[in-house]
């Protein structure tokens, strides 16, 4: 079974051999990582909540404020959309690299892996 | 004394509130600093896997690093944005107190003003004019307030420039538009937040599709193109497209192709723009198989021949295909084009090969759709992969509806089909050929009788060329088939032999085969014309097959004609036929038509037309003479039918006076004879007695 990483080409059909890379996988940290970045993608959300009212501003500058909010708004969703997004997916990575340990090294017991 | 008292100097405090842009000043200050603190603290996450190596750990560090310098820049953004707008609310607050202060001297001078006029002070205790006084104090106080209102002016709008600078970290400008320059900024730094964004707006384009079915036929299209206006811009993005499609399932996509069949909405619509973009683009690998699944689903019902509603679909599918003309990248992928392809050709075949785009016949549509099978056609010539194209072509029943029915085109888009699918390397490419020419002789008499034939000589013109260069291009598919029936053992091949033998008669066609077929044949290295044919025997044949086509052309302008004929026969009979029952006046009309129907081959006769088609034998004194009668046999002898005698004699007993009767007497005579005949004919032969 092949594992599909975060790096595979979207929509490239594998041609059955990876590049030469070294790899160092250690799950439990990159666990952590993927956890990390989840977390934070709060912080931009706080950001995006404190620029969601431009209420009392009027005059000449309703207009320049609300298209700069509106901005930034998007951006800081962006942001933790992203972070949001990017966690989840290092941590998938853990868990395809851990998956694909489990079936190539079985347990003390255990069928072979194939 | 009637005095009038000027009126005051406005003095007004210009537009804006301090308080509410201080607290977005600080609100922005706040931001500011968590969005620094953030940029400052995600790139410094990598340490927590610091020994995370390989490509997956560098695109996420990548990934993490630009987020952190994102970050960043719109805290650096924010904080600028929120220290210009404290500046001009402490210019509007002074600006504020300023004409406070002017007010206030204003009501001062006018109470003053007031006073003097009317005689509490006395006048003539001394000092200027109060008019002029008021009128001097005031004027003072109209240029300080002017330029307290520029001065305030002037900073809204450097605030409003720094607004918009502050704005580029988002790729934003702080003008009209921005929503989408942002998003395609943001969404090159941010792939994982465009992927979901562009999924929620698919989500929600396909919900707006599916709800879009109230009110009247004009406003539900309207919200259509309202809807895939919004999303067009991004149609073409895998993420959006794997969304709306998903969403929809088979069944809300069916729903979508019947609106844009139904004449509403032409190829260059908005909605349909935005379906081909959808259906043309290259979803993620985790979508395929579902997004697959929806696009060849059964969407045309073959069976359903009682309401039009398939045929709706199957009208949608081609201004889909036609939005996507000349476009590589928009339009469902050849795979789905020939599963559409294959539901079309199924329909109009159960439909007794009736063209859909003739079954809803000639409607008052704003945009009525084009033939979808010519797109399907269009689309899968224009593909770079031939597979797809051969795979329509490799069944012979669809080269038998495909040669049946008319084009719009002539079948110009058939025949750049068969040039793409014959393409295709293998026997899936010769497949092509053989199908193609045995459905050109499908349904024909071993005379060339056309009577079971449906093949329409336009369309079969049209696509000759394309075909002749296929056969050209691989010999094998008829140099084999030649050699087994050279040699008397080509029975089975009969059909495709007489396919070959039409098509060389079409004189563009004949032009290549007559110079290819030969030289794979005597070809030594070609292998073609390997077989356990004599040298020569193949080439002998292959002049059969030519002569066959000759004859056969011949015989089927003349059943052509005989149909015709026969055609014409019947209305003389109608109309001869209702004055012979009508009043006694309408007779001599009677006759005068029967004489006319005579003149004007009206009476089931026609001129018959020489054979002056080409004649190709073999003489019968050469080598190869055996292999040509081996191989005419195979393919039969086409007979032109012969026009019937003019009925002379019907035609005076018509004319002449109890025609009728005198008729009706030598027809029984006929009949006595007939039935003298037959008696004799049954009675044993006694002129030779038996021993």
């Amino acid at each position: 079974m092949r594992i599909p990483l975060w790096t595979t080409v979207r929509g490239a059909p594998g041609c059955g051999h990876t590049a030469p890379v070294s790899i160092d996988m250690p799950a439990e940290q990159v666990r952590a990582l993927g956890r990390s970045l989840t977390g934070r993608a709060g912080t931009a959300q706080e950001v995006r909540a404190r620029l969601l009212d431009a209420t009392g501003v009027d005059g000449p500058l309703q207009t320049p404020v609300g298209l700069f909010l509106e901005c930034h708004g998007t951006l800081a969703a962006a942001l933790a959309a992203e972070l949001d997004r990017l966690g989840t997916t290092v941590t998938g990575v853990a868990d395809s690299w851990l998956q694909l340990d489990a079936a190539l090294v079985p347990g003390p017991g255990a069928e072979p892996g194939r | 004394m009637t005095a009038l008292v000027p009126d005051p100097v406005p003095l007004d405090p210009p537009p804006g509130d301090p308080r509410a842009l201080a607290d977005l000043a600080a609100r922005l200050e706040a931001a500011g600093a968590l969005l620094a603190e953030l940029g400052a603290q995600v790139p410094g996450e990598l340490a927590t896997a610091s020994s995370w190596t390989g490509r997956d750990a560098d695109a996420a560090a990548a990934q993490v690093r630009c987020v952190g310098e994102l970050a960043r820049d719109a805290a650096d953004a924010l904080l600028c944005a929120g220290a210009r707008l404290a500046r001009h609310q402490r210019l509007l607050e002074d600006a504020r107190d300023e004409l406070a202060v002017l007010r206030r001297a204003q009501e001062d001078d006018l109470a003053a003003a007031a006073l003097r006029i009317g005689g509490v002070v006395d006048p003539a205790a001394g000092g200027a004019d109060p008019f002029e006084e008021l009128e001097r104090a005031e004027a003072a106080r109209r240029v300080v307030a002017v330029a307290i209102r520029a001065e305030v002016t002037d900073d809204a709008a450097a605030t409003a420039a720094v607004l918009a600078a502050c704005s580029a970290v988002a790729g934003g400008s702080g003008g009209p538009g921005d929503r989408a320059r942002v998003e395609n900024h943001l969404g090159e730094l941010l792939p994982g937040w465009h992927e979901a964004l562009l999924g929620q707006r698919g989500r929600d384009f396909a919900a707006e599709l599916g709800s879009a079915g109230h009110g009247s036929d004009l406003e539900r299209t309207a919200a259509l193109e309202a809807a895939a206006r919004e999303v067009l811009p991004w149609a073409g993005d895998g993420a959006l497209a794997s969304a709306v499609l998903t969403e929809l399932g088979a069944g809300g996509l069916r729903d979508v192709l019947r609106q844009l069949g139904n004449g509403s909405l032409s190829a260059g619509s908005a909605l349909a723009r935005t379906m081909a973009a959808v259906l043309g683009a290259p979803v993620p690998a985790g979508a395929a198989g579902a997004v697959a699944r929806v696009r060849d689903a059964r969407h045309v019902d073959r069976d359903d021949v009682r309401s039009l509603e398939s045929d709706h679909v199957a009208l949608g599918m081609g201004v889909v295909l036609a939005a996507g003309r000349g476009d590589h990248r928009a339009g469902p992928p050849p795979a789905t084009v020939r599963a559409w392809g294959r539901q079309i050709v199924a329909r109009e075949r159960a439909l007794g090969a009736e063209r859909i785009v003739d079954r809803l016949g000639p409607q008052p549509a704003p945009a009525p759709p084009g033939d979808p099978l010519e797109e399907v056609l269009v689309r899968l010539a224009a593909a770079d992969d031939p597979a797809p194209a051969a795979a329509l072509l490799g069944a012979e029943p669809t080269w038998t509806h495909l040669l049946h029915r008319s084009w719009d085109d002539d079948g110009a888009a058939f025949g750049a089909l068969v040039d793409r699918a014959a393409g295709e390397p293998g026997d899936d490419g010769a497949d092509v050929v053989r199908s193609g020419l045995r459905a050109l002789a499908t349904g024909l008499g071993d005379d060339g009788d056309p009577t079971g034939w449906t093949v329409d000589r336009t369309t079969a013109a049209g696509v000759a060329p394309a075909l002749a260069a296929a056969v050209a291009a691989r010999p094998e598919v008829v140099v084999e088939p030649l050699s087994r029936a050279a040699t008397g053992t080509g029975q089975r091949d009969q059909l495709l032999l007489r396919g070959l033998g039409y098509l060389s008669a079409e004189p563009e066609a004949a032009v290549v085969l007559d110079d290819v077929v030969p030289e794979a044949v005597v070809s030594p290295a070609g292998g073609a014309g390997a077989g356990p044919a004599r040298p020569g025997d193949v080439g002998a044949g292959y002049l059969a097959v030519r002569e066959y086509g000759q004859r056969l052309v011949h015989a089927l302008d003349e059943f052509t004609a005989q149909e015709e004929a026969g055609r014409r026969l019947r209305i003389t009979e109608v109309v001869t036929g209702a004055l012979e029952i009508g009043p006694v006046w309408a007779r001599p009309i009677g006759r005068a038509v029967s004489v006319l129907s005579v003149v004007a081959d009206a009476d089931g006769t026609w001129d018959a037309a020489p054979d002056d088609g080409e004649h190709v034998a073999v003489s019968a004194d050469m080598p190869q003479a055996a292999a040509y009668r081996q191989v005419a046999a195979v393919l039969g002898t086409p007979t032109a039918p012969d026009p019937p005698p003019i009925d002379w004699m019907g035609l005076a007993a018509d004319l002449a006076p109890g025609g009728g009767r005198a008729r009706d007497v030598i027809e029984l005579g006929g009949e006595l004879v007939e039935e003298m005949r037959d008696l004799v004919d049954a009675v044993p032969d006694r002129r030779h007695p038996i021993d």
